[in-house]
Parts: structure tokens; C-alpha cells; sequence
């Protein structure tokens, strides 16, 4: 069987499981950006807490993805809650690393000079610090959907949803019918994903950052 | 206090009442007390034991050495740093017995390259304190526009831009627009002209000038150019470090007695020129001359000149503009109307000129003295020896100045 006809004939299977994929990195990316910038929020005024904070997202950041599902086994049990925990902890890190980089990197003068005419701390941080990071912090969400969008292949291998399934099985089955086709497809799809997604963030970007930053 | 604001238009505000930081448009008087402030970890204050009476109205400018604690001293005002010790009143009251945001949406915040916020267009810029004190919408639009144009830029042209589509000097303007934009009685500025070019700087000043006559705010200044304090200034006040003043009095005192020599080093060379350049001409004892009408006659002028001993007249005409020289050769043994005789005069000078502009009339001109007017009528007379006598007269002022005031600040 070529590719195409495996294709065609899985239609319904690799719809769903592209779905799946994408629904999956997408509320994984939500949650993560939630919690990077709350993180990131408490923690970019002080240096040694926003150190401390990176550091830990990078420590979870080298764990292997394999390891890292392995260990949320006994915990968690098989299925969607540990994929969708592994996801976040590793998108965790460039969503922090960038949001703190963006908004200590504000320049002080305009900080001070927002508090200077009668911003409270929280207008400040909303009204200037957040929209003047964006474009970074939007860079490091970028990054990490990208990286999620292949390390949601390996949630399969905790029978976490997504076209991981289609590699998984295929490699499983190698020599066997249809297992390149299989491996291909899921592999196929997923980069198919990650560059709508990216394309997606490229959107997201210029309607979300103000024309007065915009590179 | 601060809701008088928000319901009636800025001028019923004022009108309301003139004294207090939250209705006043107009400036109140700022005083500094004892005021110190220590950075944690440093063994030296930054500001340390600061009194100082800053004048409604008025525009101070502070100029000191790269760390002395100017801009410390800006931000004590604006409490965006608290004081280790003392106290500020502004129009009276304690800075400290309000809420900070409250206060500091009352006191305009200038500082060097304008601070705008770059994400915001000019008008969303500008719109901020308005906005954050809950004006209404379109008194909104209508303010910001109103403040674009008093600061010279073309509403339609500047309004949608953002801060990087302006030159330095525009941002600059729009700076002092959006400090102003909500009609605070107190504007702080730290440097604000600091980075731009001195064409620029120049136009921003005389603007800055200007905007005061009107606006009548009390303005702090910093700068580190001591020819832009004595151009800004209606007092000075030079510091050392720790903010400690060595001098604080009026530009031409300070130019004509500086304390010591810690003030002279910042005065520079050419003091006496800068004593010209803050000394109006209309208020220097001015050589008086001999005047006629272009009706009169000849012979009555040339008589008249003899008997004063001068060597020629001024010629006015009916609106008294001076228009002519005539010397005693020229009428000698004439008859009929005096500006028959006369050679035009090509150079007068406006009695607001500075001391130096005079000088420099004086130098351009192939005559000894150049006829000063005011409102285009003829004043008076300008001379070498007029300049002489002014440096003179403003040596001696200075003196009986500082004679009276060693009693009340010999900080
Ligand atoms: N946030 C801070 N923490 C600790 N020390 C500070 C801080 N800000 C200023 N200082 C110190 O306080 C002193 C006064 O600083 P300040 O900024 O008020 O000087 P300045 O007169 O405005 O100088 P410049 O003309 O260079 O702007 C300096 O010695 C400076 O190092
Ligand atoms: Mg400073």
C-alpha cells in the first residue's frame, strides 16, 4: 500500500488524531503561558527570585521526555493527565525565560516615568510592562509550541492522545505492514501542525502587538 | 479633592479654589524641610538636610555635579522615592498625607527623552493622567489636541503617530505635553532637553518660556548647563553633592556674586556676558537723547541741539517710531520739516531684548548708540557706555541682594 492510500483510507483515524494533537499543544500552550507568567510576574522585579525560577524550569527542561513520562506513570496513571503535565513543565521554560527577560528588560526610565504620573504598580504592569514584553514573551510561547508540538508525539507513549499513536504503532510494527506508512504519517502531520501553528503565532503577533514596537 | 477635577471643567476647578494641589491649575508654592535621603547600603546620603522654598510661579532650576542628587531630590517631590527624613509640602499640604498615585497625577513628570511610552500613539500618550483621573471622553480628545498645539505640533499630523515616528525635539514636546495635559500646578523636569541638539534645545527653551507666561506653573528644573538655568531660571539654585545648596538666588545674583568658587567653576568663563543675557534691555537706565517730530522744524531742532550739546536727534514719527538721525551739520542753517534733512535709522532693538542682543545691535550697527523701543515706540537709547553702566548698576544690586538675604539662607 503506498503512503497516499494508507492515507486515504485512515482519513477519519488521522483527522481525529490530528485533532487531538493540535487540541492538546494548544490548551497545553494556554495553561503553560498562564502559569510561565504568573511565575514570571512574581518573580522578573527580583533578580535572585526570577534566577531561581528559571533555573528550576531549566532543570525540567533537560529531564528526557521519555523519563519524564515514565516518572508521571506511577503518579498519574496512563492517559491524558501526566501528557498534558509533561507538556506544560516543558513548555514552562522559554515562556519564563522570555517573559522575565522582557520585562526586566523594560527600559527603568519608563517605568518611572508611568509611577512618576500616578500609575498604580498593577496599571503599570498592564498597561506598560506586559505590552512593551509581548512581542518576547509571544517569542518564547512561540518556541515552546513548537517544541511541545513534537514531545506530544511521545505522550503515546503513556496512551496520551495525538498522532503519537500513528509513530508508536508503526514503530512497534517495524518490518511489518504499513508501518513506514504509519511511522510517516504521524510524522508527516506533525510537522504539517507546527508550521500552521507557527504561521498562527506569526498572526497572533501582528495583531496583538501595537504598531508602535513592531519590528 | 481630586473629584472637583473630574466633574467641572479645569477652569471652574481653579475658580472653585486656588490653593490646595488637587484644584489649583496655576502653581503653589513647594517647600522642602529638612529633607534627607539615604539609599540603603550607601554610608553617604544622597540628599542630605535639603531646605528650600521653591515660589508659586516660578521656575527653579537646580544645577549640580553628575550625582549630586538632583534627580533624587525630583523624586523625593513626586515621592516615587520616600525621604529618610523631613518633609515636603506642596501648596501646603504634606506630600505624605495622600495617596502617592493621587499626588503624582497633580505634579507633571518630564523627563530626559520625553519617557514615552511606545506601545501608546501621541494621543494615547498624551491622554493618560486625563484618563486616569476619569475625564470624560471627548474633553479628552478635545485636551489632547489643545495640548499638541500649545506645544507646536499639528494635531492632524501627530496625533496617530507613535513616539517613533517623531524626532528627539518632537518626543520631547510631546513630553511636556502629556506632563501638562491635565493642568497639573506643579511640573517636575529632569533634564528634559538633555538630548537634543542646541538648535533644538534652544527653541524647546524659548517654547518652554513661553508656555510659562501663560501657564504660570511652578516648575523644577534640572539641568546640567548652567547658560540653560540662567536662560530658564527666575532662581537658581547650585548644588553640591548631598543636594546641599551652596547658592540659591536669582540668575543675575548668582552671576554678579557667586558664593565661591565651587559656583564660579559652574558659571564658567564669560560670566559678565551671561549677566548681558539675563538683563532685559527695557530695564537698564537707557541714555535719554535728543528727540523731535518729523514736523518740526529744522532750525528749532538744531537750536535745541545746541543748547543740549548733543550731536544729533532722534526723528519719531506721529506714532513715535524712530525713523531718522539728524545731526547738528546736517540741520545747520536749514528750514522746513527736520526729516527733510535726516539719514534713516536701519537698526533699533525691542526694549525686551537681552543686554548681549543690545551688544551685539551696538556692533552690527555703523552708529554708537541704537534707538530701543517698546511696542515699536521709541525708549530710549543704547549704548557702550548703557552697558557699561548696567553691568555696574547689576554688581551693586547683587551686592545690597546679598546683603539682605545672608540672614535667610546662608545654607
Ligand atoms: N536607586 C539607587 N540606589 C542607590 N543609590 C542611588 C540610587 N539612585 C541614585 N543613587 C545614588 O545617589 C546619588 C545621587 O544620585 P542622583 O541620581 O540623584 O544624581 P543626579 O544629581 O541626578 O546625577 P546626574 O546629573 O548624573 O543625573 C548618586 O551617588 C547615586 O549613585
Ligand atoms: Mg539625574
Amino acid at each position: 500500500m503506498s503512503f497516499w492510500e494508507y492515507v486515504r483510507n485512515r482519513q477519519e483515524l488521522l483527522w481525529f488524531e490530528t485533532y487531538q494533537h493540535a487540541s492538546m499543544v494548544l490548551q497545553c500552550l494556554v495553561l503553560a503561558t498562564a502559569i510561565g507568567l504568573i511565575i514570571a510576574i512574581i518573580t522578573y522585579r527580583s533578580k535572585t527570585a526570577s534566577a531561581v525560577a528559571t533555573g528550576i524550569a531549566s532543570v525540567l527542561f533537560t529531564i528526557p521526555s521519555f523519563a519524564l513520562f515514565g516518572l508521571l506513570i506511577p503518579v498519574f496513571g496512563l492517559g491524558v493527565t501526566p501528557s498534558v503535565i509533561a507538556l506544560v513543565l516543558y513548555s514552562l521554560l522559554p515562556i519564563v525565560r522570555n517573559a522575565v527577560v522582557g520585562m526586566s528588560n523594560v527600559d527603568p526610565s519608563l517605568v518611572d516615568a508611568a509611577r512618576g504620573m500616578g500609575m498604580s504598580r498593577l496599571r503599570v504592569l498592564f498597561k506598560i510592562e506586559l505590552p512593551l514584553a509581548w512581542p518576547v514573551i509571544l517569542t518564547g510561547i512561540r518556541v515552546s509550541a513548537q517544541l511541545v508540538m513534537g514531545v506530544a508525539a511521545i505522550a503515546a507513549y503513556v496512551s496520551g492522545p495525538g498522532l503519537g499513536d500513528q509513530i508508536f504503532s508503526g514503530l512497534a510494527r517495524l518490518g511489518g505492514a504499513n508501518a513506514v506508512n504509519s511511522a510517516l504519517a504521524g510524522t508527516v502531520g506533525i510537522i504539517i501542525l507546527a508550521l500552521i501553528f507557527d504561521g498562527f503565532f506569526v498572526l497572533i503577533g501582528r495583531f496583538t502587538t501595537s504598531r508602535g514596537i513592531r519590528g | 479633592m481630586a473629584d472637583d477635577i473630574t466633574t467641572g471643567t479645569t477652569q471652574a476647578a481653579a475658580a472653585a479654589d486656588d490653593s490646595g494641589l488637587h484644584n489649583a491649575t496655576h502653581g503653589v508654592e513647594i517647600q522642602l524641610r529638612n529633607l534627607t535621603k539615604k539609599y540603603p547600603g550607601q554610608s553617604r546620603a544622597a540628599v542630605s538636610d535639603v531646605t528650600m522654598t521653591i515660589p508659586a510661579g516660578e521656575i527653579v532650576a537646580l544645577v549640580g555635579p553628575s550625582g549630586c542628587g538632583k534627580t533624587t531630590t525630583m523624586k523625593l517631590i513626586n515621592r516615587l522615592i520616600e525621604p529618610t527624613s523631613g518633609e515636603i509640602l506642596i501648596g501646603g499640604e504634606d506630600a505624605r498625607k495622600q495617596p502617592a498615585d493621587q499626588l503624582r497625577r497633580h505634579v507633571g513628570y518630564v523627563i530626559q527623552q520625553g519617557g514615552l511610552f511606545p506601545h501608546m500613539t501621541i494621543a494615547e500618550n498624551v491622554a493618560l493622567v486625563p484618563k486616569m483621573l476619569k475625564w470624560a471622553k471627548p474633553r479628552i480628545t478635545e485636551r489632547v489636541d489643545e495640548m499638541l498645539e500649545l506645544v507646536g505640533l499639528d494635531p492632524a499630523q501627530f496625533r496617530d503617530r507613535y513616539p517613533r515616528q517623531l524626532s528627539g525635539g518632537q518626543q520631547q514636546r510631546v513630553g511636556v505635553a502629556r506632563a501638562l495635559a491635565a493642568d497639573p500646578p506643579v511640573l517636575l523636569m529632569d533634564e528634559p532637553f538633555g538630548a537634543v541638539d542646541p538648535i533644538t534645545r534652544g527653541r524647546l527653551q524659548d517654547e518652554l518660556l513661553h508656555l510659562q507666561e501663560e501657564l504660570h506653573k511652578t516648575i523644577v528644573f534640572v539641568t546640567h548647563d548652567f547658560d540653560e538655568a540662567v536662560k530658564l531660571g527666575d532662581r537658581i539654585a547650585v548644588l553640591a553633592e548631598g543636594s546641599k545648596i551652596v547658592q540659591y538666588a536669582e540668575p543675575a545674583e548668582i552671576l554678579a556674586r557667586p558664593t565661591n568658587d565651587f559656583v564660579r567653576g559652574f558659571i564658567g568663563t564669560g560670566g559678565a556676558m551671561k549677566l548681558l543675557h539675563v538683563t532685559r534691555i527695557a530695564d537698564v537706565e537707557l541714555g535719554a537723547g535728543v528727540t523731535a517730530q518729523t514736523g518740526d522744524d529744522a532750525s528749532t531742532v538744531h537750536t535745541r541741539l545746541s543748547e543740549a550739546d548733543e550731536p544729533w536727534a532722534v526723528v519719531l514719527d506721529a506714532n513715535s517710531r524712530p525713523v531718522q538721525w539728524a545731526t547738528v551739520e546736517d540741520l545747520a542753517g536749514k528750514q522746513g520739516p527736520v526729516s527733510d534733512y535726516g539719514t534713516p535709522i536701519t537698526t533699533t532693538i525691542s526694549g525686551r531684548a537681552d543686554l548681549q542682543a543690545g551688544l551685539e545691535a551696538l556692533l552690527g550697527s555703523d552708529t554708537d548708540f541704537v534707538p530701543v523701543t517698546r511696542r515699536r515706540r521709541y525708549i530710549g537709547l543704547v549704548s557702550l557706555n548703557t552697558v557699561q553702566g548696567a553691568i555696574q548698576q547689576l554688581r551693586e544690586q547683587a551686592k545690597q541682594h546679598a546683603s539682605v538675604a545672608a540672614g535667610e539662607d546662608g545654607a
